[in-house]
């Protein structure tokens, strides 16, 4: 069903970009990805990356649709809420009518240690869009033992977080050892979520896995990724322009990548780049996160959690 | 040294970085802070007690976590860099 002209014809927004071009859509047609969470994040996640046309995505969630998750959760509906479907379910159906070229698993499941290399051993990449920190210590884990290279994304209130974690480190537990208590004020549910954070970090979450697909290799290994911990300008230092061209920054002549070709060095997501994002206030900060030289997952390979 | 502060801390503070002298240890930059600011960020920053650090809060020293190191009896340096920012789970 996939012909040459029809890909192209679908996708040549995508495969004119100088980054993309016609072999990295072709990379990303077949690349495998699993979205874990279907909330906020995932929803958006898994609508941007199906319509970017990745081969296949495996969707995961336990939740049905209430009517508050509406406010920021774009794929779904008022009847998807009114018949409590289950976030998987209506995703998968969803995603079938938004591109039917893209093979999708919907899978309704409540996520542990049982289970969670299983949803992450096949896939390429892995879209973190849970909401606790249980998963995301087992995702770390799991992704570390099996090879993965996973995208972190928090949000809360008008603020947002991502680090893309490749297998070589700095992973989850180096910036974060131990998973926090459940606290007064610190999710969602207590303070609210701006719409806006959660799909501008998804959409940042899934520009990471693009990224990653088109290059070809894992966040350290590829063209303009960093020269390992401490490659920051400085001790915990903290940057806004090592990722995105800057502003008014004239292209060299000449200097355009053909398509299909590399991406420009400074393009990879770096290992420890913490991005942090404030909607309300408007900015934008990257934090490099050091890898803990003892850290018991990326280092020692101790899997605590699985 | 210089601290940053990110996502609602700055909020709190009003403030992007600063720079304070280094006290002995970071138990006493986020007491200091605490006392600063008010309530607000020493619930974030510090545990009920006032002995650790907040659950939530990630506070890097030169881009190292600081259990890391010697957790919240880590000695501070003058040219030492201090991030501070909640670990956010929504999704």
């Amino acid at each position: 069903m996939t012909g040459q002209g029809a890909e192209e014809n679908r996708y040549i927004r995508q495969s004119t970009l100088a980054q993309i071009g016609t072999k990295g859509q072709r990379r990303i047609g077949q690349a495998r990805v699993a979205v874990i969470g279907l909330g906020a994040l995932g929803s958006v996640s898994a609508e941007l990356l199906a319509r970017a046309g990745v081969g296949f995505l495996r969707i995961v969630d336990k939740d049905f649709i209430s009517l508050h998750n509406l406010q920021r959760t774009l794929m779904y509906t008022e009847q998807d809420a009114a018949q409590s479907e289950f976030k998987a379910v209506a995703a998968k159906r969803h995603l079938a009518e938004i591109n039917s070229e893209v093979a999708v698993e919907a899978l309704v499941l409540d996520i542990d240690s049982s289970n969670v290399e299983a949803l992450i051993a096949d896939v390429d990449y892995v879209v973190d869009a849970t909401d606790n920190f249980k998963i995301r210590y087992l995702l770390n884990e799991a992704c570390h033992k099996h090879g993965k290279t996973w995208v972190y994304t928090g949000v809360l209130a008008a603020f947002g977080a991502t680090m893309v974690i490749p297998p070589q480190g700095p992973c989850f537990r180096c910036l974060s050892p131990t998973p926090p208590g459940s606290g007064k004020n610190l999710t969602c549910v207590e303070v609210g979520v701006l719409s806006s954070i959660t799909v501008t970090m998804a959409s940042i979450a899934v520009a990471s896995v693009i990224k990653l697909i088109v290059g070809g290799a894992d966040a350290g290994s590829g063209p303009g990724a960093g020269s390992g911990p401490g490659a920051d300008s400085g001790p915990g230092a903290a940057s806004t322009a090592d990722a995105v061209p800057k502003p008014g920054a004239a292209p060299k002549p000449g200097a355009a990548p053909k398509p299909g070709a590399a991406p420009k060095p400074g393009a990879a997501p770096k290992p420890g780049a913490y991005i942090t994002l404030d909607l309300w206030n408007m900015s934008y900060d990257e934090l490099h996160i050091q890898q803990n030289p003892n850290c018991p997952c990326c280092v020692k390979e101790e899997y605590e959690y699985l | 040294m210089q601290i940053r502060y990110f996502a609602n801390y700055r909020t709190i503070t009003g403030r992007r970085t600063e720079e304070v002298a280094a006290p002995a240890t970071m138990l006493a930059l986020l007491e200091q802070l605490s006392t600063r600011y008010g309530a607000e960020l020493r619930r974030w920053l510090l545990s009920a007690d006032g002995l650790a650090k907040g659950e939530n809060a990630v506070i890097l020293l030169n881009g190292r976590h600081i259990e890391h190191l010697d957790g919240v009896a880590t000695t501070l340096k003058e040219e030492d860099v201090v991030s501070l920012f909640p670990l956010v789970a929504g999704g």
